[in-house]
């Protein structure tokens, strides 16, 4: 993905956008771990930094906002809670659970340190 | 456990209608209410726009669009006119509904392509955006 954003992104262009993965130099475990508590896709092996770089982008700049990650996840859990009538009623007994069970194990993985959220800018040079 | 291809999970997903209750939450908290975004706040959509702001004015992409959260709103801020692009058709339908009423100024357009192979000539945009779409 990030190469063929690359590509089609003229000259002096600029790429931006949020990523969830994993720190740096995690046991093959922990990996396996943080694979199973993330969420669909979007666990990324790898430093997102070199991979933008390995892309071809430069000025690759990355923020971490997992703190606003664990803010929005938490939210989301007490939302779920404070609606929970409506919203087994509306999205039925299974879809319920199972989205309850993405976010704790979600939170479970980010209090693990296991899951990072970051913004990572760059430019095509 | 054997999780499903995250392709598939996300045309399961994208099929399923939401419910007003869903969207509520969603509103509370995102401060939006789009349908199925994932994690990216208003606050940080304007902060796209911030770090996309030097391209401003031009071609916007996003990759991985879903329901065109966040790149509508970035295209919208920006003055852009927006490509998104994702695999699930149901995600697309939703996008173009969704930015129907909204749209201010600009084009938008949704594709169906995979980020990795994407249909567009080099070069072809000022600037690209991406919300948990790695791959």
């Amino acid at each position: 993905m990030l190469r063929e954003s690359h590509r089609v992104v003229k000259k002096g262009g600029c790429l931006a956008g949020f990523v969830i993965h994993t720190p740096a130099d995690l046991t093959a475990t922990a990996e396996r771990r943080a694979s199973e508590l993330g969420p669909d896709a979007v666990v990324a092996a790898g430093g997102p930094e070199d991979l933008t770089r390995e892309a071809g982008f430069s000025n690759v700049v990355r923020t971490d906002v997992t703190h606003q990650f664990t803010a929005i996840v938490e939210a989301m859990l007490r939302a779920a809670s404070r609606w929970e009538a409506e919203l087994r009623a509306e999205q039925g007994e299974d879809e319920y659970v199972a989205g309850c069970e993405r976010a704790e194990a979600m939170l479970t993985g980010i209090r693990e340190g296991l899951l990072l959220r970051s913004l990572v800018t760059a430019i095509k040079g | 456990m054997t999780k499903p291809e995250p392709v598939d999970r996300f045309r399961e997903r994208y099929a399923q209608r939401r419910g007003e209750v869903a969207r509520r939450v969603e509103r509370v908290v995102l401060g939006h209410e789009v349908g199925l975004n994932g994690f990216t706040t208003v606050e940080q959509a304007d902060t796209l726009c911030d770090a996309l702001s030097p391209a401003a004015g031009g071609r916007l992409l996003e990759v991985g669009c879903g329901h065109g959260w966040p790149g509508f709103h970035v295209a919208q801020r920006l003055a852009c006119d927006l490509v998104g692009c994702d695999i699930p058709l149901d995600a697309l339908r939703d996008a173009r509904a969704n930015i129907g009423a909204r749209r201010r100024r600009g084009h938008a357009w949704f594709v169906a392509a995979d980020g990795r192979a994407l249909p567009f000539a080099s070069g072809y945009f000022d600037a690209a955006v991406h919300a948990d779409t790695f791959c």
